[in-house]
């Protein structure tokens, strides 16, 4: 008999480097925002990087946190709203790729080519989040003109509810 | 086999989407509302993913279904999405057979595939004797934002048989015990034969071919020369397929077992050469019985039974063993002058206990034992100790015993025999 070659369970080679370039331009966009957001942002990527060597899901997750909470600061901070589209964009997008590297090197291991399986993950990820900042940030440019905070928070609760009523 | 569920990973975006909003409502900030609205987009996007519908052709081909072992076979994998919709994410994990090793590249496929399209992987596994049938295909295919998956076995019929040619690289002494044919043991009845025994007085209607014509010469007395007659033995050679055999020295090293049924088909042929009647036996949860028989046909039988019979597959048994009940339908089956070889790495006594029953029964037994045992650690090397005293309680009660280590059967033999009394 030879020897077996076992497969390594581990995050995959292209999906943490797509998910850390995605973390590293996140981090680039908040730098443009405040100076905490781009510490926060510094560290989400420093704990992502860590996730995907140690291949901890709850690791994954903490980092997801720590973006939010970067982008919550700049969002606060006021400056640059397409700076934290941006942010958001590429926070997200690194979260889920890191995410799903995790998984597909559950599967079927680092040693399996999976370029094009997550590239294509990747890309649907990214053209989704793209309109949906596009839409935003064309209702934030439109309602701009002062209206009540009320409309547009029960706006948003509106598309939460609608979001909600679709079914599976 | 058929699910389709959550995978959970998107659980927890709906609650930062309302922390955001929240936020945005005390602090009458735009920008974390714009962040709570970009959430709820993508919330959309998670919430009308639906399970995939899985309808794909899986084929596999092997680049030769009747390779001898130790042969590499590259195995190709295809699979084609025959469905209507485009999988966005693919995993596909090919059912080795469990004795095979996949060697390079995983037997593994990772792909995103548009109707009609087909991903290709192609892998090497490493023949080894048996006759080895894949296993179902196990296919997760996930909606692109991963929020739901669907797992699904699909069974293609595969086969690959390794038979590999009996050899006799080894010539395998027996003991004394024989039938009434003419063969090859020497024996000590005295009769016609190549090696001279003795001589005795003449008597009426001995062949004259046999007399002593010196004697008759020098004292004028008739005398007739004996010699040890040489006859055929009928021998079964029993292997030790129990789950206990079932070990080796290293986790990706041959098996006890596999060794013994190599010993098995080397002495097998080595003895059908020389004229002796053989059989073959599994002592195991998978019964297996060889007449003891010769010639042409018998030989091709027992090629085929030692490769791909289930009582010699290389992964160990999983049915439950009697073994008081074996050895008694191994002892009817046995014809009194049926000689033993039985291959076993003797792990435990119960081996040892088979071996003297058979010996007391008057089948003479030589215990063929691949060795199994390293010295890496405290506990192995009591095990190679005890093995040790297992060896010589057997030498003691009579019985011959092949110690063999990691070197060809030959050499072990060669050993062995020089520690014989004849």
């Amino acid at each position: 008999m030879v020897a077996v070659s076992e497969i390594t369970r581990r995050p995959t080679r292209s999906g943490a480097a797509i998910a850390l370039s995605a973390a590293g331009l996140a981090t680039l966009a908040l730098a443009f925002t405040t100076a905490t957001a781009a510490v926060g942002g510094l560290v989400g990527t420093l704990v992502i990087a860590a996730g995907l060597t140690r291949g901890s899901r709850r690791t994954l997750d903490a980092a997801g946190g720590v973006f939010f909470l970067a982008l919550l600061f700049a969002g606060l901070g006021g400056v640059g709203t397409e700076a934290l589209l941006l942010a958001a964009v590429a926070s997200i997008l690194a979260w889920d790729v890191a995410e799903n590297a995790l998984s597909v090197g559950e599967h079927l291991g680092r040693e399996t080519d999976t370029t094009r399986l997550e590239i294509v993950h990747a890309a649907t990820t990214l053209v989704v989040l793209t309109v949906g900042a596009g839409v935003v940030y064309a209702i934030w440019a439109v309602a701009s003109g002062g209206q009540p905070i009320a409309a547009v928070v029960l706006l948003l609760v509106g598309a939460i509810a609608l979001v909600a009523a679709v079914r599976r | 086999m058929t699910l389709g569920f959550d995978t959970a990973r998107w659980t927890g975006l709906e609650g930062l989407v309302l922390v955001a909003a929240a936020v945005g409502v005390f602090t009458r900030e735009p920008a974390p509302l714009l962040l709570a609205g970009l959430g709820v987009v993508f919330l959309g996007y998670i919430r009308i993913a639906a399970v995939p519908d899985v309808n794909l052709a899986v084929e596999r081909e092997l680049s030769d279904t009747t390779p001898d072992a130790d042969d590499d076979v590259e195995v190709t994998l295809t699979v084609t999405n025959e469905g209507t919709r485009t999988l966005f994410d693919l995993r596909v994990v090919d059912g080795v057979p469990p004795a095979l090793a996949v060697s390079g590249d995983p037997a593994r496929l990772g792909t995103a595939l548009r109707p009609g399209a087909t991903a290709t992987t192609t892998y090497t596994v490493t023949a080894i004797r048996g006759e080895h049938t894949w296993g179902e295909t196990v296919v997760v295919a996930r909606d692109p934002s991963g929020a739901v998956e669907r797992r699904e076995t699909i069974h293609t019929e595969t086969t690959m048989r390794c038979e590999p040619e009996l050899a006799a690289t080894a010539d395998l002494p027996l003991r004394g015990l024989t039938s009434k044919y003419a063969g090859r043991v020497e024996t000590d009845v005295s009769g016609a034969g190549l090696e001279f025994a003795s001589i005795r007085e003449y008597r009426h209607g001995d062949p004259i071919r046999r007399i002593d014509w010196n004697r008759r010469a020098r004292t004028g007395e008739l005398a007739t020369v004996q010699f040890r007659e040489e006859r055929a033995a009928t021998v079964v050679l029993v292997v030790d397929t129990r789950s206990d055999a079932h070990v080796a020295p290293e986790s990706d090293a041959e098996t006890a077992v596999e060794r013994s049924v190599d010993a098995a088909s080397i002495a097998f042929s080595a003895l059908l050469d020389s004229g002796d009647r053989v059989g073959v036996a599994g002592f195991g949860p998978n019964e297996c019985w060889l007449e003891p028989s010769s010639g042409a046909d018998h030989r091709a039988r027992a090629r085929r039974l030692f490769a791909t019979h289930p009582a010699f597959a290389p992964t160990p048994p999983k049915e439950a063993f009697f073994p008081a009940i074996a050895v008694k339908r191994l002892r009817r089956r046995l014809s009194s002058d049926a000689q033993v070889i039985f291959c076993s790495p003797l792990t435990d006594d119960y081996a040892v206990s088979v071996a003297r029953r058979l010996e007391a029964y008057g089948h003479a037994v030589t215990v063929v034992s691949p060795d199994p045992t390293v010295t890496r650690t405290i506990g192995a090397r009591l095990a190679r100790l005890e093995r040790d005293l297992r060896l010589r309680e057997l030498r003691r009660s009579g019985i011959r015993v092949v110690d063999w280590r990691a070197e060809p059967l030959a050499v072990a033999l060669a050993r062995a025999e020089s520690g014989w009394s004849q």
